[in-house]
């Protein structure tokens, strides 16, 4: 049965001097699942870059690195987050550090906060309070 | 576009790092800092937005598009094929404001491979984007022309041509849609050079269509439809239909367009070859050249434009009498050049003008035509105007005279009569500057002839100017005939009691004929 098969192989594949070759038919296959294994780990491997690499929306990632960027305090960081919730529905924290227009300053009454806040932002941006709109 | 904010500066530090990395979230503040009131932080979000340039990242820049200003539009339209594939799928969307986002930014952006939509947009009225797009296409339409018109000459713009062929493709289909805007928006886009406005107005266009665009481009008082109609003057080969159009139009603004172009083109051999059509314009023809709601420089650029259209000298020594009237030194060199363009005044014609032989006693009653009175009162308020004038329009008034030689009066004074020597004579003291010493010249002369037609002369040219002496002289001179001359022209000088005081003394002259006469002009002087 064993002997049979390579010949009926043989005649199924119509090539001559099949049964003269050195590899065997099993070592054919041998070599296709070897190949099969290797593609799959491959894209796997492409999969898990991928995923790693997957553009994902971090807001809270991006005002660590903006705090880090700007080397906030503590004090500082604190003014951050009372800033925050007096933003628009919907507007990132983060708006903070790129707009100067989206402080808003008239909701602040303590004068120690307005001066403190005024120090703040000019460390984030750069500039005085009074430069705002240029 | 460049950013104002240095590069070292904690703003483009909190750039840098939202350029960086995959995290999504600085797309949403990016868009956010897109809407920013602060130019510097417009102008660096749009940057990394760009820098970025995920699919994200285009579409939040399109949800901005209305915020873009005349700076940050041409920066994006060189990124425009990364907004194409973010515009495509907005136009596909059913979300409303997406769509019209990207009807919006092919329109701001100029995508002419996108125009096919926004046309197709404005043509259809079940498109529930259809007003908006339809203003957008004619808002381009204008942006588009406008700049193709601000030269005489067609320029090649990509953008124009591939707007101006859908809208027509669209215009063939007007009697399916019904959209005047887009018949408003292919006239607006279009130049006076464009074959398809010349093909516009050739009668054999049997389409309705096009009589129809000639009627709103007739009726329709669009700034723009005004700048193409008055820049027909400046086509190469327009038709004299276009002309006609021109010619025919009366309104105010129409002449204004044309004095722009006038000032910012001039006239070149183009101009004068399309206004030799005989045309009449109409708008500057009927302009009030005194009306002060014109701005004076604008009336100045008319007049040389009426004078150069082959009109009527009436008419055009009218226009520059009101605006010598002004008194104003800005009037002068137009006022020179369109003198200058009379010089085809033909001296016959000015002499029956200025002639007042009909008004002479036992003339029958005579009505001059409209154009003779017309061009008398024209004529008579330059000539007095002209003492008053600047040297350079005075020397253009000299020079279109300059045909009227003291030398031809003499020659007409057997066969002219008086009133046309006195009109003659009036034009010779204007534009023969030496006419006192021709006179000087011939009453000096060996021949008795000569010099009696001299001082014929001067009953015409009048006393003054050193003629006085002359004829003074002439008096005592050995021919008879001379002296008769000189007591007549005494006698029509303007001084009564000087002439009577030098002809008392001739009286008693011991030439009979010279007697009589001064008897018989002592007479006429008394009474």
């Amino acid at each position: 049965m064993i002997d049979a098969f390579p010949v009926s192989f043989s005649a199924i594949l119509r090539i001559e001097g099949y049964d003269r070759l050195i590899v065997k038919w099993w070592w054919v296959g041998l070599a296709i699942i070897a190949l099969m294994v290797l593609l799959a780990s491959w894209r796997l491997t492409v999969q898990v870059i991928l995923w790693c690499n997957k553009p994902r929306s971090k807001p809270r990632g991006l005002l660590r690195q903006l705090v880090r960027v700007h080397r906030l305090s503590v004090k500082e960081r604190a003014l951050i987050s009372r800033l925050a919730p007096l933003l628009p529905r919907g507007v990132p924290v983060a708006i903070l550090f790129a707009d100067p227009s989206s402080w808003a300053w008239n909701q602040i009454k303590e004068p120690t906060v307005l001066d403190s806040l005024e120090k703040l932002y000019a460390k984030i941006f750069g500039f005085p309070r009074d430069r705002e709109g240029s | 576009m460049k950013s104002s904010t240095p590069r070292n500066s904690p703003l483009y530090e909190t750039f840098r790092v939202l350029g960086l990395g995959s995290n999504l979230a600085s797309v949403q503040v990016l868009g956010g800092a897109l809407a920013s009131p602060n130019v510097s932080v417009r102008h660096l979000a749009l940057q990394t937005l760009i820098h970025r340039g995920g699919q994200a990242e285009m579409s939040a820049i399109l949800e901005r598009i209305d915020n873009c200003n005349e700076t940050e539009l041409p920066f994006l339209a060189n990124h425009v094929s990364s907004l194409i594939v973010p515009i495509e799928m907005g136009l596909g969307d059913r979300n409303p404001q997406k769509r019209q986002r990207s009807l919006c930014a092919i329109a701001k952006l100029q995508i002419a491979s996108q125009f096919h939509h926004l046309v197709h947009a404005a043509q259809s009225p079940d498109d529930p984007q259809q007003i908006v797009a339809a203003e957008l296409v004619l808002g381009l339409a204008c942006k588009l022309g406008a700049e193709a018109r601000r030269n005489k000459g067609k320029t090649s713009n990509a953008n124009r041509e591939r707007l101006l062929s859908d809208l027509w493709q669209s215009m063939l289909l007007f009697n399916d849609h019904r959209i005047l805007q887009i018949v408003d928006a292919w006239l607006c886009a279009s130049h006076w050079d464009d074959q398809a406005f010349k093909e516009l107005f050739r009668p054999t266009r049997s389409n309705p269509v096009f009589k129809f665009v000639t009627r709103q481009l007739k009726h329709a008082h669009r700034a723009q439809f005004r700048e193409l109609l008055a820049g027909v003057l400046w086509s190469q080969a327009p038709s004299p239909e276009a002309v006609q159009e021109l010619g025919e139009r009366t309104e105010q603004a129409m002449a204004v367009q044309l004095a722009e172009y006038f000032i910012k083109f001039g006239i070149s051999p183009i101009v004068t070859k399309n206004l030799a059509m005989k045309i009449p314009i109409q708008c500057i023809e009927q302009l009030d050249f005194a009306d002060n709601s014109v701005p004076l420089v604008h009336r100045c650029a008319l007049v040389q434009l009426l004078a150069a259209a082959d009109t009527s000298p009436d008419k055009i020594i009218f226009g520059i009498t009101k605006l010598l009237e002004t008194r104003d030194f800005r009037v002068d060199l137009a006022c020179s050049n369109a003198i200058r363009s009379l010089r085809s005044l033909k001296p016959e014609i000015v002499v029956m003008v200025l002639s007042d032989c009909f008004d002479a006693p036992g003339m029958e009653p005579y009505d001059p035509p409209p154009w003779k009175s017309s061009l008398r009162t024209a004529l008579e308020r330059l000539i007095e105007l002209y003492p008053h004038q600047a040297q350079a329009v005075q020397r253009s008034i000299e020079f279109i005279f300059s045909d009227f030689r003291c030398e031809e009066l003499i020659k007409h004074l057997d066969d002219w009569p008086e009133s046309h020597l006195m009109a003659y004579a009036k034009m010779v003291r204007i534009a023969e500057v030496g006419f006192v010493e021709f006179i000087e010249r011939d009453a000096q002369s060996q021949s008795a002839v000569k010099r009696s037609r001299a001082i014929h002369a001067v009953r015409f040219l009048g006393m003054d100017n050193g003629l006085s002496d002359i004829t003074i002289e002439a008096i005592q001179d050995k021919s008879e005939k001379v002296r008769i001359e000189a007591i007549y022209a005494i006698t029509t000088g303007r001084n009564r009691n000087d002439a009577i005081e030098i002809l008392l003394p001739l009286i008693r002259d011991e030439d009979q004929s010279v007697k009589t006469a001064a008897n018989f002009a002592l007479s006429s002087l008394r009474t």
